[in-house]
């Protein structure tokens, strides 16, 4: 049976988000989030505020930094951590799927969404997004 | 999940709010995740889930 959940529509145009727990590994920390499926975007990525809110020191020398490039073209600089995420099912309550040690791009803006892309998240599931019924319909 | 930004009344800056689990109440609002966070601390983390308040007025492409 597939986990059903409903799209949101905060700002007038119906989006895919569903509720995540990003967790610290290696200090347990977690936070449950409202992150956008997005199937465009080859990897996961935070906000800064939830990294640091996690508990991670982003100014730590051994965290990687990559270049990510969005739609605007222009390569920025994003730190790189890893995190375990756990995809809650439409209450939040319950956990459908977890992924252990993604690589999770943290972006320098806390006004952006939590993004779930493909490597680590969604490679793992089957997704099917209905965008007339405002569904969306998660097999893990 | 929580449809409840549909009707949040939230300052212009506002981005990010925090919705309790139990009753899909948004307990607390602000420009940053700290900022929301800092107004939750009476909760534990499983009890609210962070949700992203898109602008009205911003199109989105991610």
């Amino acid at each position: 049976m597939p986990e059903i959940y409903k799209f949101s529509s905060p700002n007038g145009v119906i989006s895919p988000y569903v509720p995540v727990m990003f967790i610290n590994p290696t200090n347990n920390k977690k936070f449950t989030v409202g992150a956008l499926l997005d199937t465009g975007a080859d990897v996961c990525h935070i906000p800064k505020g939830l990294a640091v809110a996690l508990g991670y020191d982003l100014d730590d020398p051994r965290i990687i930094t990559r270049l990510v490039t969005g739609v605007e073209g222009t390569p920025v600089p994003m730190k790189e951590i890893v995190c375990d995420l756990h995809l809650m099912d439409a209450t939040g309550r319950k956990v459908i799927m977890k992924s252990k040690g993604v690589q999770v791009r943290v972006n320098p803006s806390d006004a952006v969404p939590a993004i779930l892309g493909t490597t680590g998240f969604l490679e793992n599931l089957q997704v099917a997004f209905n965008y007339k019924t405002k569904n969306i319909k998660i097999y893990t | 999940m929580s449809e409840i930004t549909k009707e949040l009344s939230v300052n212009v800056e506002d981005v990010w709010a925090a919705v309790r689990i139990s009753d899909d109440e948004t307990i607390a609002t602000g420009e940053t995740i700290q900022e929301v966070l800092d107004q939750v601390t009476n909760l534990s983390e499983d009890e609210y889930i962070l949700t992203f308040i898109p602008k009205k007025n911003t199109t989105y492409i991610l």
